[in-house]
């Protein structure tokens, strides 16, 4: 479970690794962003990072007199101070995005009603609100397909 | 009788980061158990709520200021909204609810909005943490005197689905006034919604929206991921106005750049004093009046902008509705003025 408020000891984007073919595919959209957000050159260094050895998403940074290559992960959690939240934000923006299965739902009649305020469902879906506390049992299976389509998981 | 209505705390004390950030904002949706939300109630059940809120609030913070609705006055409500301490769905509705502003002007609650109980806490800048301690702190006091509709494994349960879990929104008000002025601009928010953020315009949906005072804040509340969700806000927040930055620092840079914006914040101030404006201009002028403050090219209070900028957003909404008079318009440009020869 993540902390809040957020402090700068957030966790490590490393520990949610993307894919090769995901992180292949987030490179080259996100090279030159990372490369201006980051002020760290026109395009992204090969070789291998200072910190971990990897050698993906790679950016020159000027530490003191000395220009090391570092991960975009690593520049999240260890490199410059001003530069850890802009990085850990380019970071996360590379993680593939959870897929979650969301199971289409049994149609709910429109007529079916909420025996604790008296709503229609179709009352709901024209107004998107629902209509008491008793709305979340009476239309269940919807209100579960709603919640993962808006909030990305249940 | 009139009210007087504590000066908002985000008008008064400066937060980090305020050359970009305007303002951020924690927002808890909360409803009482057992009584059906507000668009479902009946006017006897929302003054039922409304009744039991009311004592609550009165332990809570027994030297609030009160205003209840539909009985408040216009001039109160223009007041209440251009400090934000109601939303302009609140002020609009003719049901019974009524508001607490905490006397530091630190915080408000919202009896009778979307929910039966909205607390919401502003400030400038990125003072978010201050935000959120502050909307907590009344949530949980007046959840010991309050039974709020929960479900163990949902969380908080809200009118919208939007709001369900969490019931917490935390926005952020940024202007971006130079990378508006670039192609740069559409990259970066969408960046910011692929962080599972929503970007608006200043003042919400419907409002006109300048290019250059947006609105971050966080679309998800409901599970683990709600926590994730405010902290990608902030971080998508803190990568614009980096962003930003960097763009007035390239506007800057160019030949005649700061002579040019001089200029431009110098006719945009002229303007404020000698025409009666349309809101979405009195905004796009104060925006470059912002903008000449913030990089120094002019000379002016920051803090004050955030309050223009509310004053501008009562007259978009006035407008919206249709319910902006020619003497109205005038009062709020005049405040305006006022304002800006302080």
């Amino acid at each position: 479970m993540t902390s809040w408020p957020p402090s700068d000891d957030a966790p490590d984007p490393r520990a949610n690794p993307s894919t090769p073919d995901d992180s292949h595919a987030c490179e080259a959209l996100l090279a030159p962003l990372i490369a201006r957000a980051l002020g760290v050159g026109p395009s992204l260094a090969p070789g291998q990072c200072s910190v971990c050895g990897c050698s993906s998403m790679l950016s020159r940074v000027t530490l003191g007199d000395t220009m090391a290559l570092v991960c975009l992960g690593c520049l999240s959690c260890e490199g410059p101070q001003p530069l850890r939240m802009p990085a850990r934000f380019l970071a996360m923006l590379a993680m593939p995005v959870p897929k979650f299965e969301v199971r289409e739902p049994a149609p709910v009649p429109a007529l079916s009603v909420c025996p604790t305020c008296g709503v229609t469902f179709a009352d709901v879906t024209a107004s998107g609100l629902l209509g008491c506390p008793g709305c979340y049992t009476a239309f269940a299976e919807a209100v579960e397909f709603g919640l993962a389509r808006l909030h990305g998981s249940s | 009788m009139s009210v007087c209505i504590p000066r908002p705390m985000w008008f008064r004390i400066a937060g980090p980061e305020q050359d970009v950030a305007v303002s951020c904002r924690c927002r808890l949706a909360r409803n009482v158990a057992g009584a059906p939300f507000p668009w479902r109630a009946s006017e006897d059940q929302l003054n039922d709520v409304a009744r039991e809120c009311s004592r609550a609030l009165a332990d809570t913070e027994p030297h609030a200021t009160r205003v209840k609705r539909p009985f408040a006055a216009r001039d109160a409500l223009y007041a209440l909204a251009a400090a934000r301490f109601v939303s302009f769905r609140w002020a609009d509705s003719p049901m019974p609810g009524l508001v607490d502003v905490a006397p530091d002007g630190s915080a408000s609650v919202m009896v009778n909005e979307e929910d039966h109980v909205r607390v919401q806490a502003i400030r400038a800048g990125m003072a978010y943490e201050d935000c959120i301690a502050a909307a907590r702190k009344w949530e949980h006091t007046l959840g010991l005197r309050l039974a709020f509709a929960r479900d163990e494994r949902l969380g908080f349960l809200t009118a919208s689905l939007g709001n369900t879990g969490a019931g917490m929104r935390l926005s952020f008000l940024l202007h971006l006034a130079a990378l508006a002025a670039t192609p740069v601009l559409a990259e970066a928010l969408a960046a910011a919604r692929s962080m599972r953020c929503s970007v608006r315009g200043a003042f919400g949906e419907g409002t006109p929206g300048t290019g250059a005072f947006v609105q971050v804040s966080n679309r998800c509340t409901f599970g683990p991921s709600a926590a994730h969700a405010a902290e990608q806000t902030v971080a998508a927040a803190r990568y614009l106005i980096l962003r930003e930055r960097e763009a007035r620092s390239e506007l800057l840079d160019r030949p005649g750049g700061l002579s040019d914006l001089e200029a431009a914040a110098d006719g945009a101030r002229d303007r404020l004093f000698r025409e009666d404006l349309p809101a979405a201009e009195v905004l796009r002028a104060i925006s470059v009046v912002r903008l000449g403050i913030a990089t120094g090219a002019t000379l002016g209070d920051l803090m004050r902008t955030g309050e223009w900028m509310a004053s501008a957003g009562v007259m978009a909404w006035a407008e919206l509705h249709g319910a902006v008079s020619a003497f109205e318009r005038m009062r709020r440009m005049a405040a305006i003025r006022s304002e800006l020869r302080t």
